[in-house]
């Protein structure tokens, strides 16, 4: 197996985990055990272990945005070792990984790039205490370039893992989506690109490892 | 940050100003009429024949822009599309609905109805901010936050507290309905993937009422065409099961199916036989796969 293979299996993992939590294409929710799954044990004490592999002390009760945690737990538990910028924010690893220093790692356009399993997609968002998030992925790459600079701090953004990849629709795993590992079902196009108007994709991070 | 709309009045034509930006047409007030309860009512519209017809026109929904995305589905509403009026930024606010927007006419008064699930999805893009910034969804539910608080806005029996958020009364035209149309026209003009999102609900909900409709008319098997005129009958609401069925079983189930519910709404009978003219040979390539809840 790929490590990108072993990525998968492990976000395959988590989410079964939580007892399987999905929105489908078509929006409808499904598996979700409580409206704030994330509250209730044991499910906090996962979203703890997220903490943990970051070397946070959090304990999965604290109110922090916790998907970069889980990508992060994710690459750690599939044997990344010191291969992925381990981070609490997604801007900050996306770029550690656009600066070149990880090899077999990259941030692409979504809107030329098709998904493979094992890729990151990666999507801004708003939310308290958020700076306007860039909504293209030049705009995406040019704040990327100047948090390595250190001329901007990070700004909020998701990703989640490509899990599978069928004709026309992709399946992603993320963390504290919906407030639980959540599987979503996205659209592509035919060309096999990300196009789906529930979120403004602004990168791919494609997984070579 | 929040944009801002100032309210520009010219008699019965309504604009708003964004921020410093230039002034864009919202729509007209119109008078509606109720022809059982002889009630009026008073709302906005930007629908053929009133002011911001030629704004609406400027944003119509073609199936070719989607068929990268949606080969057939983008095909199959549009002759629904066309009878709505096409427009992403079609808009009325005189009806019971209160608040109807897009070539979908989705429509604000029903519980988690195509209105409600759409906006929902439109309150979590990251633009959001810029329109409403004290709507939120919380639990799968929109709210208004207020300092301490969060107000329920729609449940599964109700959508009046978001109706009346959108529009006030029925009795005259508010600036809180002016603005609330601004902030989605603007929205869906600024943003191509706010259009995507309410093409993607839109494909939903047909894929909803046909599914729908094969349970009560057994549809596995019948060509898209027919299926389209189902959809559209059921998506307007202008007729029932039991008239679906017996156009079915006719011997012209195509002819019969477009004169479903003809009395009340023969001009929307008239556009959807225009629409489908030059679309039915490529809809009826394909045929309703109970099994695989698609077109095959």
């Amino acid at each position: 197996m790929t490590f990108a293979e072993d990525l998968a299996v492990v976000a395959r993992r988590e989410w079964t985990r939580w007892g399987g939590p999905s929105e489908k294409i078509d929006g409808q929710l499904i598996g979700f055990s409580a409206s704030r799954m994330e509250a209730k044990h044991p499910f906090w004490t996962f979203v703890g272990e997220y903490w943990e592999s970051i070397g946070s002390d959090l304990d999965g009760r604290d109110s922090p945005a916790w998907s970069a945690a889980f990508i992060s737990y994710c690459f750690s538990q599939a044997g990344a070792k010191d291969r992925f910028p381990y981070n609490q924010n997604h801007s900050i690893y996306v770029a550690g990984i656009d600066s070149g220093n990880f090899a077999g790692l990259s941030l692409e356009d979504p809107g030329t790039t098709s998904l493979a399993i094992g890729d990151l997609l990666w999507a801004s968002r708003s939310g308290d205490d958020c700076r306007p998030p860039p909504l293209t992925f030049i705009d995406a790459q040019k704040e990327v370039k100047k948090i390595q600079k250190k001329k901007a701090k990070s700004f909020c953004s998701h990703s989640d893992i490509v899990v599978a990849v069928r004709d026309g629709e992709v399946d992603v795993i993320g963390g504290n989506v919906k407030q639980a590992v959540t599987r979503t079902t996205y659209k592509l196009d035919t060309q096999g690109m990300i196009k789906d108007g529930r979120r403004t994709f602004v990168g791919v991070i494609k997984n070579a490892l | 940050m929040a944009i801002h709309f100032d309210v520009v009045r010219d008699g019965k034509q309504f604009s708003a100003r964004p921020d410093s930006a230039a002034v864009f047409a919202i729509g007209s007030k119109v008078r509606y009429r109720n022809k059982k309860t002889g009630v009026e009512r008073f709302g906005l519209s930007n629908d053929s024949g009133h002011f911001g017809s030629a704004e609406a026109k400027k944003q119509l929904y073609l199936a070719s822009d989607y068929t990268g995305v949606y080969p057939f589905w983008a095909q199959f509403i549009e002759p629904t599309a066309i009878c709505e009026g096409q427009s992403f930024i079609s808009l009325n606010t005189y009806d019971r609905a209160r608040f109807t927007f897009g070539f979908g006419q989705f429509a604000a008064h029903v519980p988690d109805g195509d209105f409600i699930r759409w906006f929902r999805d439109m309150l979590q893009r990251p633009e959001a901010l810029d329109y409403f910034p004290n709507l939120e969804v919380q639990d799968g539910r929109i709210v208004k936050v207020e300092e301490h608080k969060s107000i329920p806005m729609e449940d599964a029996t109700s959508t009046q507290p978001l109706q009346l958020y959108f529009n006030p009364t029925l009795d005259d035209v508010e600036d809180a309905e002016v603005v609330a149309a601004a902030k989605l026209i603007h929205w869906t003009n600024s943003h191509p993937e706010a259009r995507l999102l309410q093409v993607q609900h839109m494909i939903n909900t047909a894929r909803r009422l046909t599914k729908e409709s094969d349970k009560r008319l057994g549809l596995d098997g019948v060509g898209a065409d027919l299926c389209c005129v189902v959809m559209d009958v059921r998506h307007q609401g202008r007729a029932g099961f039991d008239d679906l069925q017996k156009a079915l079983l006719a011997a012209k189930p195509f002819e019969a199916l477009l004169e479903v519910g003809g009395d009340g709404e023969p001009e929307r009978v008239k556009n959807l036989k225009a629409a489908l003219g030059p679309r039915r040979a490529e809809l009826k390539k394909r045929k309703w796969s109970r099994s695989m809840a698609d077109f095959v």
